[in-house]
């Protein structure tokens, strides 16, 4: 089933948690909410839910081109998953999973038998056959909350919605998790939306990722779109690691970035016409960032040194310290640091392959974009 | 208001209604267990307390004043505080000591010792009278050895003391332990790193953390200390010399003096009452913003 | 010599577990155990002793003897009687307050909740009279009451749940508080609808904390004496509760020996009702808490 929120408006008394927020997600996908906190995206959730309500103002939420806003929570038929489980910790674990079929009005309830096989069932799904009769503290982390997630299913939502449904999991077992979950829904194709933090999170579990901050949402597409041409500025700043420079536009799509032997240093922009003369935020991935000995003519090279070497991992991370005192990252391979034989305290040049600009209007407000 | 708008008020009250009434009580329920809840305290709590002030003053102020300042009444007020004075402080170091202990060192029979100190609140006050009448009575060693000595400790000053302590002997340390447990002992193994000597943790780095805990744990203390009955209603028997506030209100309600005469009195403890509770609050709100602080 | 004596600890023998203290660099645990261990002897654990040095003299067949007495019977019928309906009453009564003091927010909530440890600051003398006052034939209450209180039974347990109450209360308030909003939003979520919620999630997560409650009202009402002197009026064989008969056969000639063995049926309710608080709260973390 689909969903869709209008213009969704939410204050905590001066707060504005979500500022005129609107999302369609298309039936059977898997959607991440993605934001560092305070961004509004659990709130989000939340409204989706039923569990908040939107300001007066806000305009209406659609579960399958039905208004469900007037609706509590018992009828829209979602799926709720909790960070910390919330788990009934007085109930086995069939009874956790069998709650939600037993409290229905006797007229619509399964007979006993049928509730015990779809528990059973569900246990079987969540591959955890053998602990019906666990409690919820007798299990690990894991397990509860593949426990919490059966006990939605169970009921049949047309949605499920999962808030930080890892955030209390220790690294190995999220990564076991993510894919299980994955896995699941590329199976049951049930409409999901789940909350994260966590960006490599979102990018991999998710078919769409929303990009939120400050109560808005600052883009929502696939996750390769939003790792490589970001909305905007935060969306590039908050995925990845990214160095960022500041410089003005000199029209005829050109960006001057600090300086260097006293004239500014220049990169033409071939693909916009700059018509102002404003502040600009240039962004560069550290794999986007090449280390040189010499400079390269005809190519925008800012001379650095090299503060420190990582070199342990899958790539050499290097750490620079631009002329203008700015603290810049590079990554390259371990073949480039050898041929180049880097080390601590060298001085070189760092010349970007691709950029990304954003305008600076008025101080450190990031708007538009432009690009290489 | 515009129409259009207090179509978009009512289209909102109803759905913030559809969604409390899943995580809530319906209004009606609510107002019905407020109701409930507030009757029933009036009726046992507040009327009872106001109903004493009311007696107190039902034959007038002089009358009042002349109840709680006759001779009986006197020496019934110091005997309660010197009782008082002598067993809060005596339960005080007690507490901090057992506190200390038990609170920041790990060791075999901790739960054996913690229990131990809770059997005063397990034990009827007049069973914990009928002790020391068993402990300093004519028949026990000890009970001859003081009598032969010349000392008086039953029916007399003494006893009501010691009782007093029994009875209040775990309030302090039940209040200080679970504040000095949850404190843990880093800070005090920090002070110790940086040279400091046992009284300097204790008093600069230990009191301060548990300051509030002490004294929500003597104003407990203190309230049960004047306001002891059974117990020393036992070990006093029928001696007006050593008659404890309580204890004289009780003279006074079974005697034949008049009925406002107990009430009287009983208003000094009822203030000590108001009292207890308005420091009490008072700690319990300073102990929450400490823990907001920390 | 500081180093010295480290050096000294090193090299202590003494497995871990068979140390009775596990070593520390506080300093004070000698003499504060010592202080403790001392001042629990004589003010509680020698006093103790005297009272099953007082009994030793007692026989099985004195003490049957004693309990099958009629006055001796109806005071133990009457006093668990009473604090049985004393402590029920206040585990609903409590219950409903504290779940309107924790979850609701109304004018005069902070005064409600302030005056629910009247009984505890309120000594028992004076509650006693003032209980006795209200509740007789011309008090405030007891003029619109069909039936006398005063020396009745009913007085008796008036006064018990009066003494009572802020246990259940006290005992609840942070268990309530303590309930994760999420389970409710959860089972609501599930298609519960309130009064489920309330009857197979809350109650259930609530039930120790209750229990706990209701023992500790009972225990205290069992013991209790000060408040129920005044509206019961201790008449032998109709208000005359456990307390006062040890009271009173204290002052009967040769009254001891009787007096230590009521006295010793007491002390094991409360002793029994003490271990049971405790297994409860064992159970109760074993099967509730989520540790992690």
């Amino acid at each position: 089933m689909s969903i869709e929120v209008r213009h969704i408006v939410k204050t905590f008394g001066t707060f504005k948690a979500l500022d005129d927020v609107s999302i369609r997600i298309n039936t059977g996908e898997l959607v991440a909410l993605l934001g560092p906190s305070g961004s509004g995206k659990t709130t989000l959730l939340r409204i989706i839910a039923g569990l908040e309500v939107p300001d007066p103002t806000s305009g209406p939420i659609f579960f399958g081109g039905h208004d469900v806003g007037s609706q509590r929570i018992r009828d829209r038929g979602v799926g709720f998953v909790f960070q910390h489980y919330a788990l009934f910790r007085h109930m086995s674990v069939y009874d956790n999973i069998a709650f939600g079929l037993t409290v229905k009005p006797r007229k619509v309830r399964l007979p006993k038998e049928k509730i015990r096989e779809r528990v059973m069932e569900l246990l079987h799904m969540i591959q955890l056959d053998n602990l019906a009769h666990r409690y919820p503290s007798q299990l690990s982390g894991g397990q509860r909350q593949r426990v919490a997630l059966a006990r939605a299913l169970a009921v049949e939502p047309h949605v499920l919605l999962l808030d930080e449904p890892f955030g209390a999991l220790d690294a190995k077992v999220r990564m076991e998790l993510r894919g299980w979950l994955r896995r699941l829904h590329d199976e049951i194709h049930l409409t999901s939306v789940f909350v994260t933090h966590d960006q490599d999170e979102a990018l991999e579990l998710a078919d769409r990722v929303a990009v939120m901050n400050n109560g808005k949402i600052e883009q929502f597409d696939t996750p390769d779109n939003v790792f490589h041409q970001p909305a905007t500025a935060f969306v590039m700043n908050f995925l990845g690691q990214v160095n960022q420079f500041r410089g003005r536009m000199a029209g005829k799509g050109q960006v001057r970035i600090g300086k260097h032997r006293g004239r500014p240093a220049e990169m033409v922009l071939s693909r916009k016409n700059w018509t102002d003369d404003g502040a600009a935020a240039i962004f560069v991935r550290p794999h986007d960032l090449k280390i040189v000995r010499k400079p390269i003519e005809g190519r925008l090279c800012l001379p650095a040194k090299i503060e420190r070497i990582h070199s342990a991992g899958a790539h050499v991370r290097v750490d620079l310290i631009s002329e203008n005192n700015e603290n810049l990252v590079a990554e390259i391979s371990h073949l480039d640091r050898e041929q180049l034989r880097l080390e601590p305290g060298d001085s070189c040049y760092v010349t970007p392959t691709s950029v990304r600009v954003f305008d600076l209007i008025e101080q450190d407000d990031l708007v538009e974009q432009g690009a290489v | 208001m515009t129409e259009e708008e207090k179509q978009i008020i009512r289209k909102y009250n109803e759905h913030r209604k559809s969604i409390l009434r899943s995580t809530t009580e319906p209004r009606g329920v609510r107002i019905l267990l407020i109701a409930l809840s507030v009757l029933f305290m009036s009726l046992f709590l507040f009327v009872p307390l106001v109903s004493i002030f009311y007696e107190a003053f039902r034959s007038g102020a002089g009358f009042f004043l002349r109840a709680v300042s006759d001779r009986a009444a006197m020496s019934a007020l110091r005997m309660t505080l010197l009782a008082t004075c002598i067993s809060v402080p005596a339960n005080l170091v007690f507490g901090l000591c057992a506190a200390w202990c038990i609170g920041k060192f790990q060791f075999r029979g901790k739960s054996i010792l913690v229990s131990l100190i809770d059997i005063p609140f397990a034990i009827s006050p007049v069973i914990a009278g009928l002790l020391f009448i068993f402990l300093f009575g004519t028949n026990s060693l000890l009970g001859i050895w003081f009598r032969d000595h010349g000392y008086r400790i039953l029916y007399a000053a003494p006893s009501v003391v010691i009782v007093t302590i029994f009875v209040t002997f775990p309030f302090v340390v039940r209040e200080i332990l679970p504040v000095i447990q949850a404190q843990g002992t880093e800070e005090e193994q920090a002070a110790r790193v940086l040279g400091a000597r046992g009284w300097h943790i204790f008093w600069r780095v230990t009191l301060p953390n548990i300051r509030w805990a002490v004294l929500y744990g003597v104003i407990l203390c203190n309230a049960r200390a004047m306001g002891e009955f059974g117990a020393v209603m036992v070990v006093v028997g029928n001696s007006p010399k050593t008659n404890t506030l309580p204890l004289h209100i009780n003279a006074l309600y079974q005697g034949y003096a008049d009925p406002a005469a107990p009430f009287a009195v009983a208003t000094l403890l009822a203030l000590m009452a108001i009292l207890t509770l308005v420091l009490k609050c008072f700690v319990e709100w300073k102990m929450s913003s400490a823990e907001s602080d920390a | 010599m500081a180093n010295l004596r480290g050096q000294k600890k090193f090299v202590s023998i003494v497995p871990p577990g068979l140390r009775l203290v596990e070593r520390s660099v506080l300093p004070g645990f000698k003499l504060t155990m010592g202080l403790t261990v001392t001042y629990l002897s004589l003010v509680v654990l020698i006093p103790l002793s005297g009272l099953f040095l007082a009994t030793r003299h007692l026989t099985f067949g004195d003490f049957c003897h004693i309990m099958q007495n009629d006055l001796v019977a109806k005071s133990f019928k009457l006093t668990f009687g009473a604090s049985l309906c004393a402590a029920l009453v206040n585990a609903v009564m409590g219950f409903i307050v504290a779940w309107v003091l924790v979850r609701y927010r109304f004018v005069g909530r902070r005064l409600l909740d302030m005056m629910v440890d009247l009984p505890f600051a309120l000594p028992t003398a004076v509650s006693g009279i003032a209980l006795a006052q209200i509740y007789s034939e011309k008090g405030w209450i007891g003029q619109f009451l069909p039936i006398p209180i005063r020396g009745t039974p009913i007085g008796v347990t008036l006064a018990l749940i009066f003494i009572g109450l802020p246990f259940v209360i006290r005992t609840l308030q942070p268990a309530i508080a303590d309930i994760d909003r999420e389970l409710e939003e959860v089972s609501a979520s599930l298609g519960a609808r309130r009064h489920q919620t309330f009857l197979r999630v809350i109650f259930p997560t609530l039930s120790p904390a209750l229990i706990t409650g209701f023992a500790m009202a009972f225990a205290r009402a069992v013991g209790e004496y000060g408040s129920v002197l005044f509206i019961g009026g201790m008449i032998p064989g109709k208000t005359e509760i456990m307390s006062s008969v040890i009271l009173s056969k204290l002052y009967e000639e040769n009254g001891q020996v009787p007096a230590s063995a009521v006295a010793l049926v007491m002390l094991a309710v409360s002793f029994g009702i003490l271990l049971l608080i405790n297994l409860i709260q064992i159970w109760a973390n074993r099967r509730f808490a989520l540790a992690n």
